[in-house]
């Protein structure tokens, strides 16, 4: 039965990562997006997408953790199953007496704060810590960034063989993402080789928020001390670490329900059980009198206070520089939403098709590093193109209709007349006008015969098509400006349609 | 030879029959054009049909396709993709005027047929909306890919006068016959975009001409050594203001019309008359052909050509 039970996890999440990881390195995009809903059933995508109507998926997996623990931690979250992976792994190159776990007293000041000022760092209205500490996020750029890069010159080398693979460009990668995302890989790969989930049980907040729910869950882990012979089978697979044999007790907060323990046990003695009747206490490891809890409770309590201040006090302080190149994407409403939101899974930035998202270096501040920003000397904002904000699931960039999209305005061209080739060479061009989507540029009559561009900004949505292609160097004679707050253009005014017949060839 | 390639050569050669046998038979029907025939002509202008009849009527006029591609010769069709725009707005060559060309070439015997544009527009949304990857690769084509530098090398032109080399897609260079099809379409930069213009597709870096004298680049790059062999000008729809990109359907006039030539200049020429009878646009202000005429890169003097025109 529980073999079976844990077969099931690890099948499920296997899937799980299999189905994430695709929406990150899907480069020919074989699957068009089609996996994309995954990556809404994250815990803190959820929580950050209650605006764009995650509610009930926060809910679910809020009664998920209430009725059999934090089987997200071992099913959903791709980090937590990446982790499984490495410590298997690792275990091959390890003796089988260093494979041992052994348990560890809980590091609860340290997972509660990290974990409170995560949060309130959220409700102060920023998301830059959950940035660094959420699992979900963390492996979207390990996987965006280490693994799609791997995908991006493995097909690149291919590509110079099969013709019918296409090759890619590197634009979508910049050396401070892959760089920070490296740091992170090592970390999490280090901690888990050497330790099986501690990040889980004293980095991750969401591991410490759902640890904190799963002391009370319906179903929890039990040792019968009946049956119990303290052999200490089950405590040297706990990857959580949390199986107390001395004690005979399983620190349910940190457990990670991966049922690895139960089918080890030789006599039955540990169980997973429905436990509604007893007082959590009962059956914690982390039984402690009456006293030493207080003195424990003031601690945290404490801490959190610390952390609720440090948060407001950077919120309070941190005002966002303007910055005329912090272009967020259409749909994210500008920087300041992006910036509260956004926890730079980079799922938008590994799919977008034209390769004008990049994680951002200071363009939102520092507390928006690796957040997804327009690169106009890359690439342009398709018109037609909707898939960044199809693909987001924290609601950082809310879902747009192709008709939306084609009057948001993230930015305004600005023209710079003495820069332009028309003025400074008279000669024709044209390529801003050209690539245009909006009829926000149009050509009027300059000079001897030429046609120089004039610019609406009313019209302008701030794709940057005409900033990329404008040829004027050093300077461009046409730049985006960054909205602060993302506009509504007007719509362009179309005439009417002449329908003309010509019977004559004309020459 | 093995089994298996003794099947395919018989399979495909039956086809090849069948459709031959089905040309004939529709060249029969309207012989009225058919007694000029010979392919002599200099300049073809057809009107009034689809693109598909148009392209038949053209060619066949022309002296038929064989004239220009021979069995197992590697062919590139080039057509402009350069928008994310669907066949109806008229910024891209229409793609069953694609079809048609890839089949012919293919019943001509061409080993392979390679479609591709460097296009302006993400290349995968240009590619697929145009509706021309699904079209070439439905009619036996190839999808050529041009969104990265690596698809191009360096070729000098020495008659180029701003533009004395740049780097040209690779599969210009190794292709034995390529043949040219743009549309038609008003361009506020170079004032036309036709044959010459369409050139700019198997360039990588545009920006250059952009800023080195346009006009003067897009007759420099048209005295490339490897000349399309010919030129079929899409005039199905065509787009007569806010081009090259255009807005709407509102842009976009349906005059159902197709030129065709082995001079670029000429064909263009050809496509500005015919287009100056739906908005104001003298030969004069399109310099590039005006400049490719002095260069004599091709002529834009139609009066000493042999044009056949035909009304379907």
């Amino acid at each position: 039965m529980y073999t079976f039970l844990r077969r099931f996890r690890i099948v499920i999440s296997l899937l799980i990562l299999l189905a994430i990881t695709i929406c990150f390195v899907d480069i020919y995009n074989f699957t068009n997006y089609q996996f994309s809903g995954v990556l809404r059933w994250q815990f803190v995508p959820a929580l950050l997408g209650i605006g764009a109507g995650s509610l009930g998926i926060l809910i679910f997996l809020l009664l998920l953790t209430v009725v059999f623990g934090r089987v997200y931690c071992s099913t959903l979250c791709p980090l937590g199953t990446y982790q499984d992976i490495v410590r298997r792994v690792a275990n091959l190159f390890k003796s089988k007496k260093a494979r041992r776990m052994h348990y560890h007293p809980p590091l609860r000041i340290l997972r509660y704060a990290l974990c409170v000022m995560a949060f309130a760092f959220f409700v102060f209205g920023s998301s830059a810590l959950l940035l660094w500490l959420d699992p979900y996020s963390n492996f979207g750029r390990m996987a965006a960034n280490l693994l799609g890069l791997g995908v991006t010159a493995g097909g690149n080398l291919l590509s110079d063989f099969i013709y019918s693979i296409p090759a890619h460009n590197y634009k979508a990668f910049t050396w401070g993402a892959i760089l920070s995302a490296t740091i992170i890989f090592l970390v999490v790969t280090v901690m888990s080789a050497w330790r099986g989930r501690l990040f889980c049980n004293t980095i991750c907040p969401v591991g410490s928020l759902l640890g904190a729910v799963s002391r009370y869950s319906l179903f929890r882990l039990h040792i019968d001390a009946g049956k119990c012979t303290r052999c200490t089978l089950c405590s040297t697979v706990c990857k959580a670490e949390c199986i107390n044999i001395p004690e005979q007790k399983v620190d349910n907060n940190r457990c990670v329900k991966c049922y690895d323990c139960m089918p080890v046990c030789k006599f039955n003695a540990i169980g997973y059980k429905y436990v509604i009747a007893r007082r959590p206490q009962a059956d914690e490891a982390t039984q402690i009198s009456t006293s030493q809890g207080l003195k424990e409770n003031r601690r945290l309590f404490l801490t959190a206070l610390l952390g609720v201040t440090a948060a407001g006090i950077f919120a309070k302080r941190y005002k966002p520089a303007e910055n005329a190149k912090a272009i967020a994407p259409p749909g994210s409403r500008g920087p300041e939403h992006l910036k509260h939101h956004c926890t730079a899974c980079h799922a938008c930035i590994a799919n977008c098709p034209s390769r004008v998202l990049r994680p951002a270096s200071t363009e939102y501040g520092l507390d928006g590093f690796a957040m997804p920003v327009l690169d106009y000397n890359r690439s342009f904002c398709n018109y037609n193109c909707t898939v960044c904000s199809e693909v987001c699931p924290n609601g950082a960039i809310f879902p747009l209709t192709k008709e939306e999209k084609a009057v948001t305005q993230i930015g305004k061209a600005q023209f710079f007349r003495g820069r332009c080739i028309v003025a400074r060479d008279e000669t024709d061009c044209g390529a801003c006008h050209e690539h245009c989507p909006a009829t926000a540029i149009t050509m009027v009559p300059y000079g001897d015969g030429l046609l120089i561009p004039r610019v609406d900004t009313s019209i302008c949505i701030g794709c940057g098509g005409c900033e990329y292609i404008c040829p004027a160097r050093p300077n461009k004679a046409i730049i985006v400006k960054a909205n602060p707050v993302h506009q509504t253009a007007n719509s362009y005014r179309e005439k009417e349609k002449e329908e003309k017949k010509v019977d004559n060839f004309g020459f | 030879m093995k089994r298996r390639n003794f099947i395919k050569t018989a399979v495909l050669g039956s086809i090849a029959a069948g459709v031959s046998l089905k040309t004939g038979l529709l060249s029969a029907q309207s012989g009225n054009a058919g007694a000029a025939a010979e392919g002599n002509y200099d300049l073809i202008a057809v009107m009034g049909g689809e693109p598909e009849a148009m392209y038949a009527k053209a060619i066949e006029a022309m002296g038929g396709i064989k004239k220009f591609v021979k069995p197992g010769q590697k062919v590139v069709i080039k057509p402009n993709i350069g928008w994310d725009k669907t066949p109806q707005m008229a910024a891209n060559t229409n793609p069953q005027l694609v079809s048609a060309i890839v089949k012919d070439c293919l019943n001509a015997g061409a080993q392979e047929v390679t479609v591709f544009d460097h296009t302006c527009d993400s290349w995968m949304p240009c590619y697929k909306n145009s509706g021309i990857e699904d079209a070439a690769k439905a009619a036996g084509g190839k999808i050529g890919y041009a969104h990265e530098e690596k698809y191009y090398r360096t070729v000098n032109l020495p008659k180029g006068q701003r533009m004395t080399e740049c780097k040209v897609h690779e599969a210009i260079l190794d292709a034995d016959v390529w043949i040219n099809v743009p549309v038609l379409k008003n361009h506020d930069g170079a004032r036309m975009s036709v044959a010459m213009k369409n050139l700019m597709g198997i360039v990588w870096n545009r920006r250059y001409l952009h800023s080195n004298d346009l006009q003067q680049c897009i007759a420099d790059l048209s005295t490339l050594d490897k000349k399309p062999a010919l030129n079929i000008v899409d005039a199905y729809r065509i787009m007569t203001k806010n081009g090259p990109r255009g807005r709407s359907e509102a842009d976009v006039q349906t005059p159902k019309a197709l030129f065709m030539s082995t001079d670029i200049v000429a064909v263009d020429t050809a496509a500005v008359s015919f287009f100056n009878q739906f908005v104001n646009m003298p030969l004069a202000d399109v310099k590039h052909i005006n400049i490719a005429n002095t260069m004599k890169t091709g002529t834009s003097n139609l009066d000493g050509l042999k044009i056949q025109r035909i009304k379907l």
